[in-house]
């Protein structure tokens, strides 16, 4: 079998919400299936310095605070773009979490009015109300898109079913453009706007999410998709979830 | 008026420790703000000698309980508030209760603990001599708003006060990079030479809330040797390295509130890791402990799997699976009968190991005073 090799952009900057948890996870769903996986760092700075992009096979940013989020955004636009644009275009897999999924929009409207520009890789774009609607705060559940629970990948990699667990903590209310998928169905929670139902977005294989911080820890069957995505195939050895399917069990009844 | 609120928040307190009725830690001041808005404002609560408050995410209480203690070692007056009684209707019960009705004689200090939230707000309403910065992490993001909007405010309701010191620890980049006005003495607690400190209460206690508290100690005149001096029988405040006895088992409280706690208190822990056989763990999502219990994977895993390896391990709390889970995949090994969402339930299992006797504890807030509720009987707060 391939080797699952992780790009973590801006690990330092981007790791509010425990987002390393979701690396934590994925590498060991790996090892347990004697997978080989390793780790590719993509701090700020030149592309050129990295060897090992194109081996790149599971793509992953996380979510931060304001001022880390403006000390990688020239970077991200002005550098990783290009990268990232022919990555997800490629159709290889990927995973933005929060602040990354923002950036990875259209735009992003701030209170005042001010318009930061995203690398609209994503055809949505965020908008923050300020003071007139409540920040996304909470524990949400949503149900995965039929892209996604139809998928031969997911139907055989899946132990726990099409509904998907996290929590979330966003200003900014994101709109998907007409047409475009959401990542899932919101069944308790705010989602993508606390408007429409949609939670996330899905671009080719790639995902991005409002459900923040060790995602994948909370949902192993996510964790597992994203692995056979990545490495191509259709099945994974099963690995002893009975802990993890008990805690799946336990949060889905949280409020 | 300021008399009607005194007499009116004894009467509350009274009754509230008489019919046993709960938070009498909040509930006077709660209703003295209701009958006088501007009671912190009123300079016949404020004590003759000044005012220091005492914020940041970890170390609020200890270091607080610190400076307490030698002031009162000094023969001083000192009002306090409770730990968790730390906003604004907790200060106006402290210092509402701390004066007498019918004598002049006033206290001399009041050291304050203060909620990071609720702190700008209380240095808009009332004279203060000194603040102590302890530090800022993401706890509880989820109800406050991201940190460097409470700095932004922290920066600006000190430079609009009258306020005379600020210590903190320039260490911190974010610290490093506030800008006070010229009147505010900025005390660097890095400036504390290692030598200051009380070798056996570095021991216990982290150092940097001793700098903190020797820094604010010297501010007031008191030079280190003596604080040092009537340091030397401080004792923990609940639930930071205190032990309770039950069923033939010694449980030892390792408070763990956020990452930052938890390492540290890892940390701690390894540094005595024989005395014990068995570690639990003690996860809640409840308001005060902020809801989002994401940053347990903000702690090193490596860190976890060391504290945890040779021990029996029991995980319990509304999210002890989410800890369950982390620990997992930090490579520590359970059997998953050890994991239930009842805490009774895990007390129970562990009194019925017979090969356990000492047990480190490590809850997050609730998860620490629901524990001791259980074991002891009555609630702290």
């Amino acid at each position: 079998m391939n080797k699952l090799s992780i790009g973590y952009l801006y690990k330092d900057e981007l790791n509010l919400y425990g987002d390393n948890g979701n690396i934590e996870v994925l590498a060991a769903r790996c090892l347990r299936r004697d997978i080989e996986c390793e780790i590719v760092l993509i701090n700020k700075g030149k592309l050129s310095a990295y060897d090992r992009l194109s081996g790149v096979n599971l793509l992953f940013m996380g979510g931060g605070p304001d001022s880390s989020q403006k000390s990688i955004y020239r970077d991200f636009l002005e550098e990783k773009e290009p990268f990232v644009r022919d990555y997800v275009a490629s159709g290889k897999t990927g995973l933005f979490v929060c602040g990354s999924y923002q950036l990875m929009g259209d735009y992003y409207r701030s209170a005042d009015g001010t318009e930061l520009k995203g690398l609209g890789i994503f055809k949505a774009h965020t908008v923050h109300f300020g003071k007139n609607k409540p920040r996304c705060i909470g524990n949400v559940r949503a149900r995965l898109n039929n892209q996604i629970s139809s998928d031969s990948v997911f139907k055989s990699t899946d132990f726990l079913g099409e509904e998907v667990l996290g929590f979330e903590n966003h200003g900014g209310r994101t709109y998907l453009d007409a047409g475009v998928k959401p990542f899932a169905h919101v069944t308790y929670g705010h989602g993508n706007n606390s408007e429409d139902a949609t939670e996330g977005i899905v671009e080719g294989n790639c995902i991005g999410t409002y459900f923040h911080g060790p995602v994948l820890a909370k949902n192993p069957h996510l964790a597992d998709y994203l692995i056979a995505k990545a490495l191509d195939v259709n099945e994974l050895p099963k690995l002893n979830d009975a802990l993890t399917t008990a805690s799946y069990t336990a949060s889905k009844k949280l409020r | 008026m300021l008399f009607l609120t005194i007499l009116t928040t004894k009467l509350l307190a009274f009754l509230i420790k008489l019919f046993g009725l709960g938070s009498g830690g909040t509930w006077p001041g709660h209703v003295a703000l209701r009958l006088y808005p501007n009671v912190l404002s009123d300079s016949g609560i404020s004590p003759s000698l000044g005012t220091i408050l005492v914020s940041g995410t970890n170390g609020k209480t200890t270091t607080t309980k610190m400076l307490c203690h030698v002031l009162r070692g000094k023969g001083l007056v000192v009002t306090t508030n409770a730990s968790g009684a730390n906003l604004t209707n907790g200060i106006a019960s402290a210092l509402l209760l701390g004066n007498s009705l019918f004598s002049k004689r006033r206290a001399d200090y009041a050291v304050l603990e203060v909620d990071e939230f609720a702190l700008p707000s209380v240095l808009t309403q009332m004279k203060v001599e000194g603040v102590v910065l302890l530090n800022l992490s993401r706890d509880q993001l989820d109800r406050y708003g991201e940190t460097d909007l409470i700095l932004e405010r922290w920066e600006k309701s000190v430079n609009e006060s009258d306020i005379n010191c600020v210590v903190l620890d320039k260490s911190f980049k974010y610290f490093s990079e506030m800008r006070f006005t010229s009147g505010v003495q900025v005390v660097d607690t890095q400036d504390i030479p290692e030598g200051a400190l009380p070798a056996e209460l570095k021991e216990r206690f982290h150092a940097k809330n001793i700098k903190a508290v020797l820094a604010t100690l010297s501010f007031l005149g008191i030079p280190f040797e003596e604080a040092a001096l009537l340091l030397a029988d401080f004792q923990a405040a609940y639930g930071r390295g205190e032990v309770i006895g039950s069923g033939g088992i010694n449980f030892h409280l390792f408070l763990a509130k956020n990452p930052a706690s938890l390492a540290a208190n890892l940390k701690v822990f390894e540094e005595k890791k024989n005395d014990f056989d068995a570690v639990l763990f003690i996860l809640n999502d409840n308001i005060p402990d902020g809801r989002d219990v994401s940053w347990i994977y903000d702690v090193e895993p490596s860190l976890v799997l060391s504290a945890c390896t040779g021990k029996e391990v029991y995980v319990s709390g509304v999210r002890g699976f989410d800890m369950a889970v982390r620990l997992d995949y930090a490579g520590v090994s359970f059997p998953q009968k050890n994991v239930s969402v009842s805490v009774p339930e895990i007390i129970e299992h562990i009194k019925n190991k017979s090969s356990v006797k000492n047990v480190a504890v490590f809850p997050n807030y609730s998860a620490m005073l629901d524990f001791r509720k259980m074991l002891v009987g009555r609630k702290i707060l």
